[in-house]
């Protein structure tokens, strides 16, 4: 699968050169000069995604590895529970620990194991995983420790860049979508200018009414008080 | 605009508030300047009469030497008809070309957005694609982003920054 890896994804990242253009952030050994455009990511991912889970892929037999998140139920603290169960139908409840004992003491009596300092060896390291394993306060603290540092790392190498180009993103298609709503202003200029034309002419006609009217109001008005008068002195009357 | 055919207008139809909703943030100024000549319009539309003032003729025909005038001018009064003003520079016609035009225009850049948009999507989605972190090995990983791999043909000393790296020319550190 490697020599069928894609080589031109690699090949540009080795070169260390401009076949990648502007980028999203990832959290990356060789960062500043080294962009890489949308297009490139979208094929890199493509092409990997074919490969692991694509096809040729046999998730029914072969499903993806994870780590499971409690161990297997155990007995005494190391003996896992699935030698009892294996263990149950030929001999029952008390098969296991009959087996245990019995090979203890006759690796005892033939002197395979021998009681010298290097044997507390092993009771003092089954004791120390059984309180460890069982004491209320110990594995919780220390499995939140450990998953703290695995939660910085995750946000760190993932979600925090992922997160960053999801935003990247969203906020492209809102400046987007803001854009075509604000072509809408081209039917309101429309329909502005069309009214300025119509109420420039709306007020000269009514410009020229008014000065019929005052025209004939001034001469009405000069006959009867037999002066001459302007539109001015009009308004007065 | 026939005159005779008097269309006959007293009140705006643009909806400002809209109008100001969707107007692009770097031309709400120029948009003030446009309401303020409109509105300049409507005023001066609103300070002259919308009819031919009445002239009350008998008060008139009472105080004059001569009432046959009165008559005459009151006939002549009614018989006026003053014609509608055309639009000689044909103004209008040159506001609807324009907004086809600008139609036009809006189309293709529509498009053109709705394209980009579309490249947004389509990243988005190629996003949610990628499997979990948690069923990601490192070897996943390295594939996925290559650049943050190790890359034997450049190699890093940590922390693996690029400002920290000797072959960087921005470095620093000792020279």
């Amino acid at each position: 699968m490697l020599s069928a890896f894609r080589s031109s994804a690699l090949k540009s990242v080795i070169q260390g050169q401009g076949a990648f253009k502007v980028l999203a952030v990832v959290p990356s050994r060789q960062n500043h000069h080294h962009v890489i455009s949308k297009q490139d990511r979208i094929e890199t991912w493509d092409y990997v995604n074919s490969v692991y889970f694509g096809p040729e892929r046999d998730m029914k037999n072969f499903p993806n590895p994870t780590q499971p998140a409690k161990h297997e139920p155990v007995r005494l603290g190391i003996v896992p529970q699935s030698w009892f169960d294996f263990m149950y139908p030929k001999t029952g409840v008390t098969g296991p620990y009959v087996l245990g004992g019995g090979l203890a003491l006759w690796m005892m009596s033939k002197e395979i194991m021998v009681v010298d300092h290097y044997f507390w060896e092993i009771p003092s390291f089954w004791i120390m995983v059984y309180i460890l394993c069982n004491h209320k306060k110990v594995g919780p603290q220390i499995s939140k420790w450990v998953a703290d540092k695995y939660e910085v790392r995750k946000h760190v190498q993932f979600t925090r860049p992922i997160n960053m180009m999801k935003d990247a993103e969203n906020a492209q298609l809102a400046k987007l979508d803001r854009l075509v709503e604000e072509t809408e202003s081209v039917k309101h200029i429309y329909q502005a200018k069309k009214e300025g034309v119509e109420f420039q002419l709306e007020a000269a006609y009514r410009q020229r009414l008014q000065t019929a009217f005052q025209e004939v109001k001034k001469r009405l008005v000069s006959n009867v008080y037999n002066i001459v008068l302007d539109s001015e002195t009009l308004t007065l009357c | 605009m026939a005159s005779g055919a008097a269309k006959r207008v007293s009140k705006s139809v643009v909806d400002w508030a809209r109008f100001a909703a969707v107007c692009p943030k770097n031309q709400t100024d120029t948009l003030r300047t446009v309401k303020a000549k409109h509105d300049a319009f409507i005023n001066k539309v609103h300070t002259l009469p919308e009819n031919l003032p009445k002239i009350d003729f008998a008060s008139y025909k009472a105080r004059l030497p001569d009432p046959a005038m009165a008559d005459r001018f009151e006939k002549a009064y009614a018989a006026l008809s003053i014609p509608y003003p055309v639009d000689k520079a044909n103004m209008l016609k040159k506001v609807e070309e324009e907004n086809q035009d600008a139609e036009k225009r809006v189309k293709t850049y529509v498009a053109d957005v709705q394209a980009a948009a579309q490249e947004s999507k389509t990243f988005l989605a190629k996003i949610d694609s990628l499997p979990k972190f948690e069923e990601m090995t490192v070897e996943m990983f390295n594939y996925y982003f290559p650049e943050t791999a190790f890359n034997p043909d450049r190699p890093t000393f940590w922390p693996d920054l690029e400002e920290y790296q000797p072959y960087n020319p921005d470095f620093k550190y000792y020279k």
